[in-house]
């Protein structure tokens, strides 16, 4: 697997692979940010040693090198996210191989996430995204709804949404996850 | 039993969701993108915007990384050097390029020679 090496001197930099893709219009620049903070989001679910740079430049240099070809038509996004999932899963394959557990991933979350390890880690990253939204009760109950596997009418129905209601929440839910997937420093 | 139940109820909900947050961050607007970086002070059409850290320059240094010579450590404690000497102390754009190579060697050599 290629995982790019960055150059730290900015005087013999070498771009980056999702440099590159940005460079030959693969992507836009505001995709790149979309991407980082998909990228972002899968940062807690990665083997140890591998960040959410790495995921995401690991993502372009496969298109790069011709590995995943992006399909004509498909939002590009949605099919780079794809492959970052794929890659995800990868790197634990080859990380089991290699000996290094989940169990050992696990062990290094904080003292909360300790015991049972699975449930527990989960229930973190769902109360961080409940915290994400606390103060906003149209978003909470969109949450709740779509952790149930409701559809966006039935979410509006149990809640008493308008449709106005739902598509403000639903903006008002992207603009949070994009201020947090961009944030120099998170909670 | 309830463990792995409760288990694969919490990683399925939690699946749902990333899965819907994913397709609402692919689907955002453009417009959507840039005021989420402007409530963080970022101006992503500037060069060198720190929204771009890991992706068109590192986000940070790796394990066993050396900027100049400097340890994660060192770089860490350069970068915030680096805020303090910049006009707008809250700009977030820490890492050199073209622009402010010179700033970062300057302070660099300050540092090696005390």
């Amino acid at each position: 697997m290629y995982m790019h090496t960055w150059k730290l001197s900015c005087l013999e930099r070498e771009p980056s692979p999702a440099e590159r893709a940005l460079a030959l219009n693969i992507v836009s620049d505001l995709d790149l940010l979309r991407l980082k903070a998909i990228a972002r989001m899968h940062a807690r679910r990665l083997p140890p040693d591998v960040n959410w740079s790495d995921l995401l430049q690991e993502t372009f240099a496969r298109v790069l090198s011709g590995r995943r070809r992006i399909p004509e038509g498909v939002n590009r996004v949605a099919f780079l996210a794809g492959v970052m999932r794929s890659i995800r899963a990868e790197l634990w394959r080859r990380a089991y191989l290699e000996g290094v557990s989940y169990a050992r991933h696990l062990a290094r979350l904080p003292r909360e996430a300790a015991s049972p390890e699975r449930v527990l880690a989960a229930l973190q990253e769902l109360a961080e995204i409940q915290q994400l939204f606390a103060g906003d009760a149209e978003v909470l109950d969109l949450i709740e709804g779509l952790g149930e596997g409701l559809s966006a009418d039935e979410i509006r129905g149990r809640y008493g949404l308008s449709q106005a209601d739902y598509d403000a929440a639903r903006k008002r839910m992207r603009r949070a996850l994009l201020r947090k997937g961009l944030a120099c420093i998170t909670n | 039993m309830h463990n792995e139940l409760s288990a694969e109820f919490a990683n399925m909900v939690l699946s749902r969701l990333l899965e819907f947050f994913e397709a609402e961050i692919a689907q955002s607007s453009d417009a959507e993108v840039l005021e989420a970086a402007a409530d963080l002070r970022m101006n992503p059409r500037m060069k060198g915007s720190a929204a771009f850290g890991g992706i068109t320059y590192p986000w940070g240094l790796g394990r066993g990384q050396s900027f100049y010579g400097l340890s994660a450590e060192e770089f860490a404690a350069l970068q915030r050097r680096f805020r303090a000497a910049q006009d707008d102390a809250e700009w977030p754009d820490l890492w050199p390029d073209g622009a402010n190579v010179s700033d970062w060697l300057a302070l660099i050599r300050q540092l090696r020679e005390k």
